[in-house]
């Protein structure tokens, strides 16, 4: 308790405004409201003189703009050296929590006291020019990240064996591989030495041997010299493994906050609520032709144990009920936005016939999953795109193996999809 | 092992103790923090802070030098050919065949030239400036620094440029043979005047550019029209005798009107038009400009980053 603030948060909010594609004001809208500026006033002034409030031009306006905030009234205080993870589901106000406290936006409401240098990592490579060689680049991201020149020359060999590209340093990095160039990011922002650091989800990357020098680093980071981290993930293990407290956000509020491993136990319990949709853009910025939308894809469970079957309630909405009959395919990716398998149902004979069925219910019975979370993308097809929702749901993992041997580690976080397989002897050694 | 997770031995609930409202807590104290991050709050040290990231303005520049002349095969002769080419078919145009005199017996080339000089920077950097917050939207939604760095690494670019014509300038004073008066020491302050003439529009389009896309392709237009509106391929003299010193005046309130006739007199010495009240009437608007641009920056700079 007697550890010093590093940062505190009073009672935050950030409020955005979404508009409408067509809305999108441009240089015509702006001069048309600077020419009808005198009217609005005027008229206001007449209303004002008349005695009514000015409510009805404030809803006519509140037509145009939908408001949304992103965070309501969050107050919190993380303690110098503390190891914060921060858990949420998409669009929960994690990234614009980050944001804020990197000075990149500033809250609609309440204030932020900050204390010492901070460092933000909200994208593996910003800044990277795809011209320029490993060795620029590292000069280029170091100072972009907030480095002097000479902290990134004294450093800069440990970043180049680090990232290993010793060989290839003076190669533009647009002829990197993507293995070498996420290497090369990561390992500038490793090295950054600031008294705060805020990370975004930038473990999801690379291969898993990358993923496992990366979390080993910033354990390292983590307990030496006690320096404060915020560090948002999706990859729940890793937020128990570094991190000493958690946060839980939903809707932009604090639902959880304590001890790493019960908050993030909650979450994981918390089952999906209808109204967790993922995608906040509205289905008709979607691509796709329209005729049919799905309106809803939602796992039976937040968070499913690796063999059990996985239920996944869909609604779809016919707007046009001309459409011929069509079929559906779920894309499942994991953290690495590898995909691991397509569903398509025409290969179990179900079609989608605009009208008819609105709900559909899809079990997935294997293959066994490995730990971890998981995203589904959803598309309705017959000869060309009907509706195509990226992301659609995620859903996680748990870390209850089907296997009896207690065994973790590479096996499991090297494969795709966990095997139902046995091991016996079939032979004795010859005596 | 599963009964720990049990509801009952959670330490957690949706309302605790870190999430009391402040007032049950101490006050926080100022000074407790460097900072404090809030909304409509200017920077406090702005200044300061801009000149704390001189380091990241100096790594732009730099990025946006070595990045330039990657992948092509004359390289920086770009920069030296551009201007060149213009000049003559200025002078070709505008000399032999509208058949304008030029300053005194200034070879109408060196003439032309000398206002190529200024305009091809200010259109340069009006030009990358203009565009430079669009242009690294990725940093200006990733990373925090003072955004006026953005615009500001930008020019050196044009100054680059600028540098490098003065090459062409020599040599084509030596094939003239023309001998450049004391006034050619006024060159430097004479380009700082042309940075603040071009930062100022530059500022101010890069701010709005990020809200208003509009100009991107507004821009390239302002920027072709002020080349003939500009007493680039002319005198100024030429306009001066045409609209009288009243009117001339008012054609000065283009401030890249008192950059060019500023560039003539310091190099094609006595011998070029120079008309200080004009020359005074563009450092003021210049300077004006500059503080709009500057003003208006900091005013939207803050949300950049949530409409870039």
């Amino acid at each position: 308790m007697s550890r010093p603030p590093a940062i505190r948060i009073e009672n935050v909010s950030k409020r955005f405004e979404i508009r409408r594609q067509a809305e999108v004001g441009g240089l015509r809208h702006a001069l048309q409201n600077l020419a009808l500026r005198p009217a609005r006033i005027l008229h206001k002034q007449v209303r004002r003189l008349q005695g009514t409030s000015t409510g009805a031009s404030n809803q006519s306006r509140g037509k145009q703009k939908e408001l949304f905030w992103a965070l309501k009234d969050l107050s919190f205080e993380i303690k110098q050296g503390e190891v914060i993870g921060l858990i949420g589901h998409n669009g929960a106000g994690k990234s614009t929590l980050l944001k804020i406290v990197s000075r990149i936006t500033e809250p609609t409401t309440g204030r932020i006291g900050i204390k010492g240098r901070v460092a933000s990592l909200l994208e593996i490579g910003t800044g990277f020019h795809p011209d320029l060689t490993g060795r620029e680049n590292i000069l280029l991201n170091g100072a972009i990240l907030g480095m002097s020149r000479r902290e990134i020359v004294s450093q800069f060999d440990d970043i180049v064996a680090f990232a290993g590209v010793e060989k290839f340093i003076d190669t533009p990095v647009k002829r990197y591989s993507t293995g070498m160039y996420v290497r090369l990011a990561f390992a500038v922002a490793a090295h950054l030495n600031p008294e705060i650091l805020v990370i975004d989800e930038i473990l999801a990357v690379g291969d898993a041997e990358f993923q496992r020098k990366c979390l080993g680093k910033m354990r390292e980071v983590a307990t030496d010299s006690g320096r404060t981290i915020l560090f948002v993930s999706h990859q729940l293990t890793s937020v128990v493994a570094l991190c000493s407290r958690a946060i839980l956000l939903q809707h932009g509020r604090v639902e959880a906050d304590g001890d790493a491993k019960s908050v993030v136990e909650l979450y994981q319990k918390q089952s999906l609520s209808l109204d967790d949709s993922e995608d906040v853009r509205p289905s008709e910025n979607r691509p796709g032709r329209g005729t049919m939308r799905i309106t809803m894809i939602k796992p039976e469970r937040r968070v499913f144990d690796p063999a059990a079957d996985k239920r996944f309630i869909i609604r779809v909405v016919t707007h046009d009920p001309e459409e011929v009959p069509c079929y559906l395919t779920l894309v499942f990716r994991d953290e690495n936005n590898h995909t691991l398998f397509v569903l398509d149902s025409r290969h179990v004979g179900v079609p989608i016939v605009p009208g008819g069925a609105s709900e559909f219910s899809v079990v997935l019975h294997t293959p066994w999953m490995r730990p971890g979370e998981y995203t589904v993308s959803a598309e309705l097809l017959n000869f060309d795109v009907i509706d195509n929702w990226e992301q659609a749901c995620r859903f996680g993992v748990s870390n209850e193996l089907p296997y009896s041997g207690m065994i973790r580690g590479p096996a499991i976080s090297s494969s795709l999809v966990l095997p139902e397989f046995s091991v016996t002897a079939s032979a004795n050694t010859p005596q | 092992m599963k009964d720990s997770t049990s509801p009952a031995s959670i330490t957690v609930e949706p309302a605790l103790t870190r999430d009391l409202p402040l007032s049950f807590k101490q006050e926080a104290q100022a000074e407790d923090f460097d900072v404090w991050l809030k909304a409509g709050q200017g920077e406090k040290h702005y200044w300061l802070d801009l000149w704390r990231y001189r380091e990241l303005f100096l790594v732009l520049a730099w990025r946006d030098v070595a990045v330039r002349y990657k992948q092509t095969i004359v390289g920086v002769a770009w920069s030296l050919l551009q201007p060149f080419l213009v000049m003559i078919i200025m002078t070709v145009v505008f000399g032999r065949l509208a058949g304008l005199h030029s300053d005194g017996s200034v070879p109408y080339a060196i003439m032309v030239f000398s206002a190529m000089l200024p305009w091809q920077f200010f259109a340069n950097s009006l030009f990358t400036s203009g565009q430079s917050l669009t242009g690294n939207s990725s940093l200006i939604s990733k990373v925090y620094f003072p955004r006026l760095i953005v615009p500001a690494s930008t020019v050196v670019v044009a100054v680059i440029d600028f540098l490098l014509s003065l090459l062409i300038l020599g040599a084509m004073m030596v094939f003239y043979r023309f001998m450049p008066s004391w006034h050619i020491l006024a060159l430097p302050l004479l380009l700082i005047l042309a940075f603040v003439a071009s930062l100022g529009p530059g500022v101010l389009v890069a701010a709005l550019n990020v809200k208003y896309r509009d100009f991107r392709f507004l821009l390239p237009f302002v920027i072709q029209f002020g080349l003939y509106i500009c007493p680039v391929g002319f005198s100024s003299s030429v306009v001066r005798e045409k609209l009288g010193d009243g009117l001339f005046l008012l054609y000065s309130l283009n401030p890249m009107v008192g950059v060019i006739d500023g560039f003539r007199w310091a190099i094609l010495g006595p011998a070029a038009n120079f008309y200080l009240p004009s020359f005074l009437v563009s450092i003021a608007v210049s300077a004006l400009i500059l503080a709009l641009g500057i003003w208006y920056f900091r005013k939207t700079e803050r949300t950049f980053a949530d409409i870039i």
